[in-house]
């Protein structure tokens, strides 16, 4: 971010010089009604028309310079951003996925999109204001010096003060501005709690004890948003009188200089008249601290996002070796896995097992014991911390990471739909798919004919703006993606949900025709599917309990048998 | 157009109350303060101009004082009135978001069923916002500009007629360029905003499938797309720039132009002796703060027009019917007196059919009747009307004929309030509340004490896990610390159920989205219920309708 800054810094000098050349151009206008002044208080005749000329020029001049520095700001505002979104989209895209899991996708989401329109103000308000601002009391200063040195002091004697008292206020402001934010949000999520929840609110009859709180929430922000003000308008008033005081002692000053006789009274008018333009900058530098803080909040979560590593590139291994059959499709050895986020509390604890090519291979257990982390590691979102891991009979660190996500395609109830067309949520299996190939792929999915059935068919959106579509039907459009990737090891997350009989069917059916001659991995939450499988491993305590087929486990009368039993 | 747009606004102003008149007064009080303000400034300039030109200081310093002295009045009197207008104005609008949330929780079961919640509630915030804009800042901002305006030309016309004539003049045409630009700033200003949507939207479409980006070849179209859009936002600002730069130029034209030839013209006056170099001088300060007072106007009028579109759109959502307090029953006149005996619900041929779906109807001369403290199993086809029927008992529609009564009472004579305090309802999907899960328990009876919360969690088979949880009952829920399973929820859910002690239960698919183990874990504590209450159980799986006493076919 300060990169791009620094890198279009041209066009913020360019901005500068304008803005410079704009006020020389309003202090030499003033200088010569002046010197007007001076001539006619003297009775001499005045010639207006050899002012004219020289005054248009002015004005012309002036203009565009008004119009070049504008330019300059707004082009330097829009370049920077456009770099910084850019830069910061190729980033996000290089992170470990980890990042997002323990952090929570949504609201990363939220506080991003709040912190890039923060920068933007920074870039496009925020800080060309500042620079206006010292420019034009840089330009009245030189002007006040060439008179008297002294009145500098003068000037800017309430400085410290105004420093200070802005300081603090400003400080106390972010306070409350900050406990009004959280208000907000809080009677937001009330809001959006009591109306998702309506089935429940309504039949326990919870209107009023809802409405009570949010009602409570909004005095709150109501008596935050009053107090803020007490402070800003104090702040306000303060910021007055501190600028307006010292200007009066310079005009008293050149008052009494013009007595004197060292200044003419003309010099004296465009004295005032320049003193009179910076009464508003001169606060605005100081008390822009306010603004500068609360987006510093924001450049410092971007730049920490910035700070974060990239996902390496892994081994060297780029394309899927050729197998012999012997070779098991995954090994593991004594994986030990736990999240950072986990309090070290460990998921996996010495987990073994292997997975032959071709064949299917069902992971059992309760809820909670790491069946789904087995998934994630799988794919390299997150790095075993013990033991080994072999994909295809090399350890998984030699692996190129893109190469070993290759292997794998997912099919599951939960998958993300992105906000487009059907037809673009299935091409993303494949890069450069057909139309001809979508079709395809959604045909053996069993997914097609409801396709077509809809009033838009495969350019239907689905989304927040579009069809909702049901859990099985998720599903289904998973499944025509695993039909693009065409990947040899299948993750299959059965779903809990159940659906009609129908449906479940269809899928089933999908399911097997793209199982075929593919290795199947597939975490079980209800027994009754996996009986075929060739291997199932029952996970508890984050290792494997017990191994074997469906016959071999219900003789064991362990945890499988009672599972089954219960079921 | 005009009209209703007034009548909108007048309306939204009745929102006020009898505090309207104390918020005007506010506004107009804080004006003239900053007016003052302004005012003594320009007299002290005239002042100090007038004993520089005259050479007669005497009295200057006292004037001087006096000047500063109605300058700090000024101030003063503003920061007094403003400070009552933001209480005013903020407690206002936030009368306003009280009538538009409690609204929003009173509407008929349908609204929520066919607008998605998420969707209708961020355009409610958002449209609630703008609205309430008007009270804490449109209105005043409009107001200020336009009374300053007024109030600022007072004194320019005493210093000089002909001047202040001549710089209205100016001001005008400034006015007329800045509104000729306002539209075209205005469509570009939309379309910058809508490619920044596109933008973000991009954005978070890499956010959150992340997962299929690392597993699927999409990383790379994403990001073109986005680095697209991304280049598009800045072409379109690079033409808005120019636009918006056009404007600033011109406007400094006039600024300088004004300026110049103004103090060109004032000196040519000066010397003609009508008027004096510091009423010249003072006049000219003046001018600075009406020219932008006068350009406001045209600047937030639209803007407050905007608002008003906003509020239009509050009023269209307050005037929603709600749903009543007693649904009016076509067949109320017919409905036959039951003695109750031992029926906890008794269901009379009842008709129904959803609103706006043509004729077919999910129920069709419906009966059934449910012995007290029975466990009824309903079951039958998806969509043949099962769901329906928990809709029809909480009281969520009215049936369109027949008649339901519980223990006795005859709906068509009770409150729905009443009806739902005899049911407790466990949905398949139960939503549980951004708070603890003691809270989320107690939300089934209003100020339970913790051994009843912890009662009624045993009852559900849910204190077990609870107490493992590192915050146990006071482990926060909802979207931020999801970490409960389905089953878990569902048991947190029927605890809720279980602490409201009503005569009736209805579980609505409650163990259908479960894995083996948790279902039977739920299975266990409704039959652990079973014989203290009536339940009814909806449901497909033989599995979970096997503890029923009776099993009813509903629809085929």
């Amino acid at each position: 971010m300060v990169k791009a800054g620094l890198r279009n810094g041209y066009m913020l000098l360019l901005f500068i010089l304008f803005s410079f050349g704009l006020n020389k151009m309003i202090i030499m206008g003033n200088d010569f009604i002046a010197k007007a002044t001076d001539l006619m208080l003297s009775g001499q005749p005045v010639d207006f028309s050899s002012f004219i000329v020289p005054l248009l020029w002015m004005i012309a001049l002036g203009t565009l310079a008004a119009y070049l520095k504008s330019i300059s700001g707004n082009h330097y505002s829009a370049m920077v951003q456009r770099d910084v979104c850019a830069s910061l989209g190729e980033h996000i895209m290089k992170l470990p996925f980890s990042y997002f899991d323990e952090k929570g996708t949504g609201s990363i989401i939220t506080r991003l999109i709040s912190d890039i329109s923060e920068m933007g103000r920074f870039f496009s308000e925020i800080l060309p204001e500042l620079l206006v601002n010292i420019v034009i009391v840089a330009t009245a200063t030189s002007y006040v010096v060439e008179m008297d040195a002294a009145l500098m002091i003068v000037l800017f004697a309430s400085y410290p003060v105004m420093l200070v008292t802005a300081d603090k206020l400003s400080k106390q402001l972010a306070r409350l501005m900050k406990k009004l934010r959280t208000y907000m949000d809080s009677r937001t999520e009330l809001a959006y709690d009591a109306i998702q929840g309506i089935t429940v609110g309504r039949s326990y009859n919870l209107y009023k004890l809802q409405k009570e709180k949010i009602y409570t929430v909004i005095d709150n922000m109501v008596a935050q948003g009053c107090k803020s003000t007490r402070i800003s308008s104090l702040a306000f008033v303060i910021r007055n009188i501190l600028t307006t005081i010292p200007i009066v002692v310079c005009y008293l000053f050149a008052l009494h200089e013009t007595m004197q006789g060292k200044i003419t009274v003309g010099e004296m008018l465009a004295f005032t008249v320049i003193l009179s333009r910076i009464l508003h900058p001169i606060g605005g530098v100081v008390f822009c601290i306010n603004d500068i803080r609360e987006t510093g909040v924001s450049l410092k979560r971007i730049q920490e996002i910035y700070r974060q590593p990239e996902e390496g590139k892994g081994g060297s291994i780029h394309k899927i070796p050729e197998t012999s059959g012997s070779v098991p499709a995954v090994e593991w050895k004594d994986v030990d896995f736990r999240y950072a986020a986990g309090n070290g509390h460990p998921v996996l604890n010495g987990m073994s097992f292997s997975v032959e090519a071709g064949e299917q291979t069902a992971f059992a257990g309760g809820s909670g014991e790491g069946k789904t982390t087995i998934f994630k590691l799988l794919c390299g979102f997150y790095e075993k911390q013990g033991g080994q891991y072999f994909l295809f009979g090399h350890p998984f660190e030699e692996w190129g990471l893109e190469a070993a996500r290759s292997c794998f395609s997912e099919v599951s109830q939960n998958v993300f739909l992105f906000p487009e067309t059907i037809r673009q949520n299935v091409a993303c299996g494949k890069e450069n798919a057909t139309d001809e190939e979508v079709v395809e792929a959604c045909k053996n999915a069993n997914i097609h004919d409801f396709i077509i059935s809809l009033p838009d068919g495969y350019e239907t959106l689905v989304g927040e703006r579009g069809v909702r579509l049901s859990g099985g039907q998720r599903q289904r459009i998973s499944i025509a993606r695993a039909f693009l990737k065409d990947a040899p090891i299948l993750l299959l997350d059965e779903p809990t949900a159940s659906v009609d009989v129908e449906s479940e069917e269809k899928i089933q059916e999908a399911v097997e025709r793209i199982a075929a001659g593919r290795t199947v991995i597939v975490i079980a939450h209800r027994l009754s599917t996996i009986k075929k499988a060739k291997q199932i491993y029952v996970v508890s305590g984050g290792r494997i309990a017990e191994a074997g087929n469906h016959e071999a486990l219900l003789e064991k009368q362990g945890i499988y048998a009672e599972m089954y039993a219960k079921g | 157009m005009e009209r209703s747009i007034f009548k909108t606004f007048s309306r939204f102003m009745r929102l006020m109350g009898g505090r309207l008149p104390i918020y005007l007064a506010a506004i107009l009080i804080s004006t003239i303060g900053d007016s003052i303000r302004r005012i003594a400034d320009s007299y002290l300039i005239k002042n100090i101009i007038t004993a520089a030109q005259t050479g007669n200081t005497e009295n200057i310093l006292l004037l001087v004082l006096g000047n500063l002295g109605a300058f700090i009045f000024g101030i003063l009197l503003w920061r007094f009135s403003i400070i009552r207008y933001n209480i005013e104005g903020k407690t206002a609008a936030g009368k306003v978001e009280k009538l538009v949330f409690s609204k929003a929780m009173r509407l008929p079961m349908s609204y929520y069923e066919q607008n998605h919640s998420s969707d209708f509630m961020s355009r409610l915030i958002f449209d609630t916002q703008r609205a309430s804009d008007i009270f804490t800042s449109r209105l005043r901002r409009l107001l200020a500009a336009a009374i300053s305006t007024v109030i600022y030309l007072i004194p320019m016309f005493c210093f000089s007629w002909e001047l202040t004539l001549c710089l209205i003049a100016i001001s005008a045409l400034a006015f007329v360029v800045n509104s000729l630009f306002a539209k075209p700033l205005k469509t570009a200003g939309r379309k910058l905003s809508d490619k920044n949507n596109i933008i973000l939207e991009k954005l978070t479409s890499i956010l959150s499938g992340m997962e299929l980006i690392k597993i699927f070849p999409v990383g790379s179209k994403l990001s073109k797309e986005y680095g697209e859009s991304n280049k598009e936002y800045f072409q379109i600002q690079k033409r808005t720039n120019h636009l918006s730069a056009g404007l600033e130029g011109l406007n400094c034209m006039f600024d300088l132009t004004g300026a110049l030839a103004f103090l060109g013209l004032g000196v040519w006056f000066v010397s003609q002796g009508k008027i004096t170099l510091g009423e010249l001088t003072a006049l000219y300060s003046l001018y600075g703060t009406f020219r932008y007072a006068f350009l406001d106007i045209g600047m937030y009028l639209p803007q407050m027009m905007n608002c008003l579109a906003n509020a239009e759109k509050i009023f269209e959502f307050l005037d929603l019917e709600e749903e009543p307090e007693q649904w009016k029953f076509d067949s109320a006149e017919e409905h036959p007196v039951i003695s109750c005996g031992d029926t906890a619900l008794s269901i009379n041929n009842i008709d129904f059919s959803y609103p706006g779906v043509g004729d077919r109807k999910i129920l069709d001369n419906f009966s059934m009747e449910v012995k007290r403290n029975s466990f009824v199993a309903v079951t039958g086809e998806s969509g043949c009307g099962k769901s329906t029927l928990a809709k029809l008992l909480l009281g969520f529609y009215p049936p369109e004929k027949g008649s339901i009564s519980v223990n006795g009472m005859e709906y068509a004579e009770m409150t729905l309030k009443d009806i739902r305090e005899q049911i407790s309802y466990v949905p398949q999907e139960p939503y549980l509340y951004e708070a603890s899960i003691a809270e989320n328990i107690a939300y089934g009876k209003y100020g339970a004490s913790r051994e009843e919360i912890i009662a009624a969690a045993k009852a559900a088979n849910a204190h077990d896990f609870i107490e493992k949880l590192p915050n146990g009952y006071d482990t926060m829920l909802g979207e931020r610390g999801n970490t409960l399973s389905g089953g878990e929820r569902q048991r947190i859910a029927i605890a809720r159920a279980i602490i409201r002690n009503t005569p009736v239960m209805i579980l609505d698919e409650a163990t259908s989205a479960l894995d083996n183990e948790s279902e039977t874990l739920v299975q266990d504590a409704i039959k652990s219920l079973k014989g203290g209450r009536t339940i009814i159980m909806i449901a497909h799986r033989p599995s979970s309708i096997a503890a029923a006493d009776t099993v009813v076919r509903v629809g085929g």
